[in-house]
């Protein structure tokens, strides 16, 4: 069963030269960790946008676990938890107050927003910081509290738009062997993008390669490697398929 | 709702409550601005009988009615009559330096044969009315007279509606000495003189003008018009409207941190969020008020003002107050929604609210601006809100009767509110 589907989606921004999605359609099995990948400008951060609700689709359709995005997307913001580009966060507040605030704003509170709040941030090694300024934490630190924020609600759907960008080895590491572990443990669909792609290689299950707002190659990492010719990593495919001119957006 | 209402508030709270910058701009620059507006408001606002004008008296005549005119200047006790300078005598010359100068407001030069051609006139005119009447008159021995001039040199900073009041004052009493010269004449034709002295001017005055309050006194309330009572809730207004500076900052940092975006990609109803942010906002600007009220009523005493009298209506003070603030906080949450660079923001904040405040009667009386300054004026919420207070503290009315412009600032902050949506809406499409 797909927990997202895509069919056909358009999108053309205004005043933009050429559409930033043309067409694309995709489905995303439940329970995998599947990559998005593309060059700068290729069109993931719109397609996520549009599942997010931030960006509405020029034509076409898209649905989350079965409910249309053009109708239905308060239930789906409930089901999904975003983990944007940016780092999305109050940076006056402390990290628990940041949490708290994002707990209360998915309905919940007392001791069980409490105790999700210190089990997460155990987890990520953010305890002996919960109670200081988001402003005062480091660029690693910030990306996992970025984290925290998107899983709080137990979301079914997990969205991550490049979650390690710009974050040393260690940082890295730790976001995805958990989102590996909480891929696996607790069920939850991935849905990632990232420019490393030997990290979207170890970790995803399937991946599809996006340029130019069409979707270019779809299949696990081994499989696409398989299919071209003297290609043995991901990276190479990649390079193969988007060109090797570089892109300013 | 409740839970996303209250921990938006709560949000916002912690958020202001750590930024040193922005509380010193919320609550000590207004507590500052009332006071200095107070103080420097204070003097222009003050009627011309509660102040005394050094002025300079030049009598070039030196003679009886000439000394009348300057006896006249000292009794009305509105001016402090000089004729030396550190001792020296005044001449013309010396006198226009010193009004220049700035040193008095006024100089007045009474020109050499004033008297005579006042005895002269008044000869004159009794002479034709007797004649008119076909008796016979002791009056020809009056000379050909030229025009004479008591000239005013005013300070050139001197604003028209003072130059005004000058010259009429002055037209008044040098009307009542030609007057009563005019009757002391006709008496001595008359052969009434050595009875009763001639008629004075005052005798023959039947209906004075006297100024009477709009409001009733019968029930102990009294027309307060003094500068606190004016510039108090004027720059209070203008205070709280100054709140789009933070407010509009506030929500462009959102904008910038991303944390604007995780709002909007969470569920549940956006404009929750924004009314959340709103209502904090209308909150602090209460305590604005509340904290300028008291400073009306307790800190200007200590300056030398009067204290700020609040009206017999405490609950439609709250609810204009509160209306006020609505809007206000609402116009912030427009502009921070509009512009999308904090210097974009700041400058059109700032601006409009200056703009908006000239045109809505915070500086000078929206009656005294010219026909089409007063017709967009009415359309200023800061006019509205000044409006309302003023019908409270100077009119002494109640809840029903500010009620219109209690809606007109809620309609406002409705507007902008939607308009704001509006704008974020369009803005991520």
């Amino acid at each position: 069963m797909s927990i997202v589907a895509i069919h056909g989606l358009y999108k053309t921004y205004k005043d933009a030269l050429e559409p930033s999605l043309n067409g694309i359609s995709l489905e995303i099995p439940t329970s995998i960790i599947f990559g998005f990948l593309g060059p700068n400008g290729a069109g993931k951060t719109t397609t996520l946008s549009i599942l997010c609700g931030l960006v509405k689709p020029s034509s076409g359709k898209a649905s989350i676990l079965g409910k249309d995005i053009a109708t239905e997307m308060q239930e789906i913001k409930q089901l999904i938890g975003v983990v944007p580009q940016d780092i999305a966060l109050f940076p006056s507040l402390t990290a628990t107050e940041n949490l708290t605030y994002f707990g209360n704003l998915y309905g919940l509170k007392g001791k069980a927003l409490k105790d999700k709040i210190e089990h997460y941030l155990d987890i990520f090694g953010l305890t002996n910081n919960a109670h200081k300024r988001v402003s005062q934490y480091s660029g690693g630190m910030k990306r996992r509290m970025n984290l925290i924020a998107g899983i709080l609600h137990d979301p079914q759907l997990l969205i991550l738009d490049e979650p390690t960008a710009g974050v040393d080895v260690q940082s890295r590491k730790m976001i995805s062997d958990f989102l590996k572990s909480y891929n696996k443990n607790a069920g939850i669909t991935i849905l990632y993008t990232s420019h490393m792609l030997d990290e979207a290689e170890k970790l995803c299950d399937e991946i599809a390669i996006i340029d130019h707002g069409r979707i270019l190659l779809q299949g696990t990492p081994q499989s696409l490697i398989q299919q071209q010719e003297k290609c043995h990593s991901l990276e190479e495919v990649f390079i193969q398929i988007t060109g090797r001119s570089v892109r300013d957006n | 709702m409740w839970l996303r209402l209250t921990a938006t508030i709560k949000k916002e709270y912690l958020t202001l409550s750590r930024d040193k910058a922005g509380l010193a701009l919320l609550f000590f620059m207004p507590l500052t601005l009332i006071i200095l507006m107070a103080l420097i408001q204070d003097a222009p606002f003050k009627d011309y009988q509660e102040l005394k004008f050094d002025i300079i008296v030049l009598d070039n005549d030196q003679k009886e009615i000439s000394q009348q005119l300057v006896d006249g200047l000292k009794k009305t006790k509105k001016f402090s009559v000089h004729t030396t300078y550190k001792e020296k005598e005044l001449n013309e010359v010396h006198a226009k330096k010193l009004v220049n100068q700035g040193k008095f407001q006024f100089a007045i030069v009474i020109p050499k044969g004033t008297s005579l051609q006042v005895q002269n006139n008044s000869n004159k005119v009794v002479a034709k009315l007797l004649n008119s009447l076909g008796m016979p008159s002791d009056t020809n021995a009056f000379t050909e007279s030229h025009a004479l001039y008591i000239e005013i040199i005013f300070d050139p900073t001197a604003k028209s509606a003072f130059k005004i009041a000058i010259n009429n004052a002055m037209e008044k009493l040098v009307a009542g000495i030609e007057t009563e010269m005019v009757l002391k004449s006709m008496s001595q034709q008359l052969g009434t003189a050595e009875n009763d002295n001639g008629l004075a001017f005052d005798q023959i005055r039947s209906i004075e003008v006297k100024e009477k309050a709009a409001i009733d006194k019968s029930n102990g309330l009294t027309m307060i018009t003094n500068s606190v009572q004016h510039n108090v809730p004027a720059w209070t207004i203008f205070a709280m409207f100054f709140i789009v500076i933070p407010l509009g900052g506030t929500i462009l940092k959102e904008r910038e941190d991303g944390s604007l975006m995780r709002l909007k990609i969470m569920p549940g109803s956006y404009t929750i969020l924004l009314l959340g942010k709103v209502l904090f906002y209308v909150g602090v600007c209460f305590v604005q008020f509340i904290l300028m009220m008291l400073v009306g009523i307790f800190t200007m005493p200590l300056f030398g003002l009067p204290s700020l009298q609040l009206g017999h209506s405490y609950f439609a003070l709250m609810v204009i107050a509160i209306a006020i603030a609505f809007a206000a906080t609402s116009y912030g949450m427009l502009i921070g929604t509009i512009f999308k660079t904090p210097s974009q923001s700041l400058t059109f904040g700032s601006v409009s609210v200056v703009l908006l405040s000239a045109v809505g009667g915070i500086w000078v009386p929206l009656y005294v601006m010219p026909l089409v300054i007063q017709k967009i004026g009415a359309f200023s919420p800061l006019y509205w809100g000044l409006n309302g207070i003023n019908d409270l503290f100077l009119r002494h009315e109640g809840l029903l009767f500010i009620l219109p412009q209690v809606l007109k600032l809620l309609g406002f902050s409705a507007l902008c509110i939607f308009l704001a949506q509006w704008f974020e809406k369009k803005s991520f499409q």
